[in-house]
């Protein structure tokens, strides 16, 4: 009997099915392979027309910021001609005079104002700086109702506006402040560096108005510091303190209260210039390894110790500015002939790359500036130091408004409005529509 | 008859006031509530920080004095709306004297929630201790309020004791009026170049926010602690 199967029918039928599926699936296979052909090129060719595209608007995008500046000084010249064109006028004619050392650009019928109002403020300033001391020379544009802003103005000219309301015309009152302000700039720059930085480039001229007052009166009861709370409560030498000008003060340490921190581990100040200042004097500390509470790094450069100090400029100014209205004529001169310069070291820097740079810094320790300095508003003043920030002390706190006027007006003016709407109800019938 | 329009008004309103009596009542009490000791620290609050936290709850008074005078003064006159005011101008009354008694009562009513926000005031400033160079103004507060409510309260009652055509009328006359005048001016300045007028919005909002205008009393300080 024979056996049937075995290897030789094993591989027939191996090659039998080997066929079927050669069979069947070549043109599977054959179509797969033209179907990936198909779709390989189909993908090259969306994959350049992408490119192509992205290539084109990348081109376009290159122009159009190649265009961009133009386009931008068209507009803006656009607008300049319509600003022009709706304020009827294209060119502008000024006239010059002078006051004292100053020269003031005016329009010809603003002439007699700016004569005005800049001899006033030269006459305050000329009386503060007595004999020794001329006020500097400067050049203003007097544009009370911001009408000549397209003028160009010559190099180091102030602009000097008032306050223009909804087109009802300037404010009287902001233009005189404005005069006085502008003016005093002029003398400021002749202030030494440390100084001027110290009273945040504010001129000597004190504004006596209801807002100023209550401004300062604000800051100074504002400030987060506890010397500024102690000099707020009468303790006069933490009014000293709290305006940088005691000497012998750990930097820090008691201006700002070391236990009330922000959520960096700073203290709590109300100026950032300040909580920067401290910042960078803690890491110079870490870095230095330092267990001094401030050291001669921080204390000698006025640009980490003064942005610290608790009181803003504006009230140091204002001490200044007081100090001159208690001296009187010549104040400025004695005032002036004492405040500290510092000296300007130029120092060489390594940086990471050993790349030596070098940078000027001013040399001024606190300790020195705030003897000079308070010495220099005795002098000013011509009065005991205690009672000079005594009394500048207690013109700040006289600051607060009187709230009883200011309700009062605002009762009186309720109450006519109330009155008024009532008898409109009550006499309702005559004008009701309807 | 003075009894009477109380408790008509007081019907027509007592649902909806009460809840503004608490809320004026709260709002004093809500606002001191970052003062007193910091957590953790053992330290008072300074002034700056006390000035913070209030100018933060400072706006809710005068909404508060606006809502409760435009509640007032609608309810004042819900009935006679209804029946197109034609009961109360068959009553042997002046009009004149009625409409001051209803202006009466809501004046009365209006005192609840003012005296509401004094007793939260007075409770909230001796609950906490007042910063070094701050005040506490609760009677200043609670007066303004008053003011502000009133001064709403008798607009809109001057408004709703008409017909529903007067007020809405009036209403469209208030703000389509400046609209179009603010409207006009434009276009002259565009048919005219060179010239440069007022802006009437402008000037209307000045004269309306700023003394002597009527809504002179919502600005001004609303805080309970100040300097």
């Amino acid at each position: 009997m024979c056996r049937r199967g075995g290897a030789g029918s094993g591989l027939l039928w191996g090659a039998a099915v080997a066929l079927v599926v050669a069979g069947t699936g070549s043109p599977l296979g054959a179509a797969s392979v033209a179907l990936q052909a198909r779709v390989g090129t189909e993908a090259r060719a969306a994959t350049d027309e992408q490119r192509a595209l992205e290539d084109s608007l990348l081109t376009r995008l290159r122009e159009i910021e190649a265009e961009l500046p133009l386009a931008r000084e068209r507009a803006e010249a656009e607008d300049l001609r319509l600003h022009a064109a709706r304020r009827g006028t294209v060119a502008r004619t000024v006239d010059t005079v002078t006051v004292g050392s100053f020269r003031i650009f005016a329009e010809p019928g603003r002439v007699e104002d700016a004569r005005a109002d800049f001899a006033a403020a030269w006459t305050e300033l000329d009386a503060l700086l007595g004999d020794d001391r001329d006020v500097p020379p400067a050049t203003f544009l007097y544009d009370p109702a911001s009408e000549l802003d397209d003028l160009l103005l010559p190099d180091g000219a102030a602009r000097v506006t008032g306050r223009n309301w909804a087109h009802l015309g300037f404010d009287r009152t902001s233009l005189e402040r404005a005069v006085r302000y502008r003016a005093g700039q002029a003398v400021v720059r002749s202030y030494p560096e440390a100084f001027r930085r110290w009273v945040g480039g504010r001129g000597p001229i004190r504004y006596g108005d209801e807002g100023d007052r209550f401004q300062r009166h604000r800051l100074l009861v504002l400030t987060r510091a506890p010397v500024a709370e102690a000099c707020v409560e009468g303790d006069l030498e933490a009014c000293w303190d709290a305006l940088g000008l005691r000497a012998g003060r750990r930097v820090a340490d008691g201006w700002y209260d070391a236990r009330r921190l922000d959520g960096e581990g700073r203290p709590i100040a109300t100026r950032r210039a300040r909580r920067e200042a401290l910042a960078t004097w803690h890491r110079g500390r870490r870095a230095r390894g330092d267990a001094a509470p401030a050291g001669t790094f921080f204390l000698a450069e006025p640009r980490f110790w003064m942005d610290a100090i608790p009181l803003p400029e504006v009230l140091r100014a204002d001490l200044v500015s007081f100090a001159l209205e208690q001296g009187g004529s010549g104040a400025l001169d004695r005032l002036l002939d004492r405040v500290p310069v510092g000296e300007t070291p130029t120092v060489d820097l390594a940086s990471g790359d050993s790349t030596v740079t070098r940078e000027r810094f001013l040399h001024l320790r606190h300790g020195d500036f705030a003897n000079e300095v308070r010495a220099a508003l005795v002098a000013a003043a011509g009065v005991p130091e205690e009672e000079l920030v005594a009394r500048w002390r207690a013109s700040v706190l006289a600051g607060r408004p009187d709230q009883r006027a200011e309700a009062r007006s605002t009762r009186l003016a309720a109450t006519f409005w109330i009155l008024l709407f009532t008898l409109a109800a009550t006499r309702s019938t005559r004008w009701r529509l309807g | 008859m003075t009894l009477q329009m109380l408790s008509l008004h007081w019907k027509a309103t007592r649902w909806m006031l009460l809840p503004l009596v608490v809320v004026a009542f709260g709002i004093p009490l809500v606002s001191v509530q970052g003062l007193g000791l910091i957590q953790g620290s053992g330290l008072e609050t300074d002034a700056y920080a006390a000035v913070q936290v209030m100018s933060g709850a400072s706006f809710a008074y005068p909404l508060l004095a606006a809502a409760l005078g435009i509640l007032l003064a609608l309810t004042a006159w819900n009935w006679d709306h209804r029946g197109d005011h034609v009961y109360a101008l068959s009553l042997p009354i002046e009009r004149s004297r009625y409409a001051l008694l209803k202006f009466g009562a809501g004046v009365v009513l209006a005192l609840v929630p003012v005296a509401a926000l004094l007793a939260g005031a007075l409770v909230a400033t001796a609950s906490v201790t007042v910063p070094v160079g701050l005040d506490a103004h609760p009677v200043h507060l609670a007066t303004r309020f008053l003011l502000a409510t009133l001064v709403v309260y008798s607009a809109f009652f001057a408004l709703a004791s008409g017909t529903m055509r007067t007020a809405v009328t009036v209403l469209g006359l208030i703000v389509a009026g400046p609209v179009v005048a603010e409207l006009g001016v434009r276009f002259a300045e565009s048919v005219l170049p060179g010239t440069d007028l007022a802006s009437p919005v402008q000037w209307i909002v000045q004269a309306v926010w700023t003394s002597p205008g009527p809504l002179e009393v919502f600005n001004g300080s609303w805080m309970l602690l100040d300097v």
